[in-house]
């Protein structure tokens, strides 16, 4: 444990010795705060004066303000998660110091979760600071402060999930670029893909000249292309936690998704010493 | 061994590859053009996989292939683990809602409906594959709310249309039109019900989705009785202009049956199995025994909806005194006005809206928005644009029967006013608007219910009557039916009347938000502190940090 926060440390250390820990929590601060500007100066408009925006009713403030808001601070997360996770072990090998590290008498799990713990702990401080637009809401808005705090921890859960794979693809990389952009890249797929999801048809058409058995077992696999494809982004199970309702898939959805990937890290980790 | 896998490998990635393009080009993943390079990559692939397992089994005595098999084999497990845990998560079908008002969950009633459903109910969501948030949300929302139905009652299928593109499935619906926002059709088997959904709803109301299932899983249809005898709009002619045929064939459609009521003189009774009687528009006036058969249907739980153009005069019922207009003022506090509406800009014509816009300045009444009453099941979410040519005022009286509740359906806009110099205005085509004149926004239609002792089966309540009053019959001819407004008030009206008990305890879902106020001061402070004030703060701590790292190297 000891070793485990000593690598904590270290790697927490290092993303403010240089100015780009203040980049990343600067810009995420930026536009986390002009998003929640627009969206909550643009909600009292359309609050005070429904008709004018082509509405008919004050709008619900949870659904159309704060569950937004909470996901859009998931999405910068992911857009800037590559830039905190890219480093974490690419940079290791680029430096030639994965030797090092490797030789050392650390245990693989007192490396990878020094590592992961220092990323969520770039994940906190951003974190931080949405706080203070959720004290702005309290202050300005009637909202129950249980709806509050599970918008605020699916946000963190996000945030957590998408660290995790960027963990791995620092892994699997030889450079901190090369990191960076496959996991903003795979990330942006996978989000597409869930995009694709919403707008996939139920059913299926297929040939009817083909056999019955073709046919029920086309529409089972589509079904179940369908069904992963529609789970997989990692803002599917944030929107109802935003919104006060908890249900177990969709903790259990972060917790493994940051499972395996951190699970794939140990592989990956592991995977240098017998192919060397 | 190595080469021929790799160009293997290369077979299977250019044909995936080719597949890939062609399915986008096509649009057809069945076409034959589709097919052969997928066949091709899926065989490739295949083999592929089959020299990569040779290759193994051959280095298996080397320590790199045995360490890299653990590796992706305990890859697969542990995420074939993680699935399995997932699904658990997902059958496991607990949620928790965490608002005070549990306003995320579904109600008892609507918990005991579902557990008690024994047939089919077949459910159709039509929402456009639309970039607007509003649908996505609606669509989200009407997903979910589907979702926990069906973990209660497996008798609950429920699918997801594209309206633009299942065109087929809103004919068979006879679904003529789908409103933007979207819509959901409850079937179960020839019996339907349609639910439009509207901004001002933006969901699928928990009350309207079961009320519809109702609908549609009973055995019997309600009867809708149409009153006659007395001159009123002649309901089985749908061509006349100024007949209602259309409008007793729309609730027809709508799983009513309907049929004529004649009040006989030797047994003057309403049918038991009248849901609703409908009075539309008699030119002369009612008997007393007549308005003592509805008196009595009503008591026991009967609806009524009565509907009276403007101008409209006792003809004479054999009795010197008006009986029909008295009796709905003293038993339900109903006032229908000797009175025509008017404005300056329109005359007698009178338009309704959602919303008044800037005449809602100075019209104190946040239950009713515009010109329909938010609040009331009726009117609650209607959006569409209403019509009346001459209508005339319909108001609740000052002091109605204790017995009795009632409420404000429709109103005019403020600019209106109730003229009641009708000689005047027939002869001189004009009007002035006198103070004593009632002034907009006048009421146009009322509705009330009425306590009873009528008992509700085994469930220990009673059934209440009800009775809708509106001052224009011309909305239910057939030619002014056929706008949309008119046609959704009379139906909402229709199935308001004719509601089950159950349903009056399912609150709307839709939680009514105060306005959120800012002043000009309050939105630079919240800009200010988001956004620069956040920003230095961090730009500050790392300016410190500099400065103290420099000072200790």
């Amino acid at each position: 444990m000891r070793n485990t926060w000593a690598i904590f440390r270290r790697e927490f250390a290092s993303y403010f010795v240089t100015p780009m820990g203040y980049v990343i929590v600067g810009v995420f601060a930026t536009l986390a705060g002009l998003g929640f500007t627009l969206q909550f100066v643009m909600y009292s408009w359309h609050s005070q004066a429904p008709s004018a925006y082509g509405l008919t009713g004050v709008p619900d403030f949870e659904e159309q303000m704060l569950a937004p808001f909470l996901v859009y601070c998931g999405f910068l997360v992911m857009f800037l998660g590559p830039l905190v996770t890219m480093r974490l072990l690419a940079e290791e090998r680029n430096r030639g110091t994965m030797e090092l590290l490797m030789t050392h008498p650390l245990r693989d799990r007192e490396v990878i979760f020094g590592k992961y713990l220092a990323a969520l702990g770039m994940l906190v401080m951003m974190m931080a600071l949405i706080v203070v637009h959720l004290l702005i809401v309290a202050h300005f808005a009637t909202v129950e402060p249980t709806v509050l705090v599970l918008g605020f921890i699916a946000a963190f859960m996000m945030g957590a999930a998408f660290l995790s794979w960027g963990l791995f693809v620092s892994a699997m990389a030889n450079s901190q670029v090369t990191a960076g952009v496959m996991t903003f890249g795979l990330w942006f797929v996978f989000y597409i893909l869930g995009s694709l999801g919403d707008n996939m048809p139920e059913k299926i058409a297929s040939p009817e000249a083909w056999p019955a058995v073709v046919q029920q077992l086309i529409q089972f696999g589509y079904s179940l292309f369908r069904g992963v494809v529609r789970e997989l982004p990692l803002d599917a199970h944030a929107n109802h936690m935003a919104q006060g309702v908890l249900e177990p898939r969709d903790i259990a959805y972060y917790v493994l998704f940051t499972a395996f990937f951190l699970f794939l890290t140990f592989r990956a980790f592991d995977s240098r010493r017998w192919r060397a | 061994m190595p080469r021929t896998r790799s160009f293997i490998g290369i077979v299977t990635l250019l044909a995936g590859i080719t597949g890939l393009n062609l399915l986008v080009l096509t649009d057809d993943p069945f076409a034959v053009l589709v097919l052969i390079p997928f066949a091709i990559c899926a065989i490739s692939g295949a083999i592929w996989l089959l020299l990569l397992a040779v290759g193994f089994v051959r280095g298996l005595g080397q320590g790199r292939s045995i360490q890299g098999f653990n590796a992706v084999a305990s890859s697969l497990a542990f995420l074939g683990i993680c699935i399995v845990l997932y699904a658990f998560s997902v059958q496991w079908r607990a949620s928790w809602d965490l608002t005070s008002e549990g306003r995320r969950s579904l109600s008892d009633q609507t918990v005991q409906i579902l557990k008690g459903l024994d047939k089919d109910v077949s459910v159709y969501c039509f929402f456009t594959a639309s970039d607007d948030p509003q649908v996505a949300i609606t669509r989200d929302k009407a997903r979910r709310f589907l979702e926990r139905c069906q973990q209660l009652s497996y008798h609950v299928k429920y699918e997801f249309l594209d309206p633009q593109v299942d065109q087929g499935k809103l004919d068979s619906l006879d679904i003529s039109r789908v409103p933007k926002q979207g819509a959901v059709a409850v079937q179960c088997g020839s019996r339907k019900r349609f639910i439009p959904l509207s901004e001002r709803t933006a969901r699928l109301e928990e009350r309207d989705f079961v009320n519809a299932m109702l609908n549609v899983v009973r055995n019997t249809d309600p009867k809708v009785y149409f009153l006659t005898g007395h001159g009123e709009r002649d309901n089985a002619n749908g061509t006349d202009p100024d007949a209602a045929g259309l409008f007793r064939a729309l609730i027809g459609r709508e799983a009513y049956a309907t049929d004529a009521l004649s009040i006989s003189v030797a047994d003057a009774k309403v049918p038991e199995d009248a849901a609703a009687v409908v009075i539309n528009n008699p030119k002369s006036d009612l008997l007393p025994r007549e308005i003592q058969a509805l008196d009595t249907y009503v008591a026991g739980g009967g609806r009524l909806l009565v509907l009276m153009d403007a101008w409209w005069k006792v003809a004479g019922g054999g009795e010197s005194v008006e009986q029909l207009r008295p009796w709905l003022r003293q038993r339900f506090g109903i006032v229908f006005g000797d009175d025509l509406i008017c404005s300056k800009e329109t005359g007698a014509t009178v338009e309704l809206y959602s919303d008044f816009g800037a005449a809602n300045l100075g019209v104190k009444d946040a239950a009713v928005r515009g010109s329909y009453n938010d609040q009331h099941p009726v009117t609650r979410g209607f959006d569409k644009r209403m019509v009346f040519k001459a209508v005339r005022s319909v108001t609740l009286a000052p002091s109605i029967p204790k017995d009795v509740a009632g409420d404000v359906l429709l109103r005019s806009m403020p600019q209106y006013w109730a003229e009641t110099n009708l000689a005047m205005l027939q002869q001189e085509k004009k009007a002035e608007q006198d103070p004593n004149e009632l002034k907009g926004p006048v009421s146009l239609a009322v509705a009330v219910t009425l306590k009873t002792a009528s008992a509700l089966g085994d469930t220990g309540s009673t059934r209440d009557g009800r009775v809708v009053a509106i001052g224009n019959s011309y909305l239910s001819t057939n030619e002014e039916i056929k706008q949309a407004g008119n046609l959704n008030f009379l139906l909402n009206t229709v199935a308001w009347l004719t509601e089950n008990e159950e349903l009056i305890a399912i609150r709307p879902t839709g939680k009514e938000d105060a306005p959120l106020l800012l002043s000009i001061g309050e939105q630079r402070a919240v800009a200010w502190i988001s956004i620069l004030g956040i920003l230095q703060t961090v730009v500050v701590a790392g300016l410190i940090m500099g400065f103290i790292r420099r000072r200790h190297q």
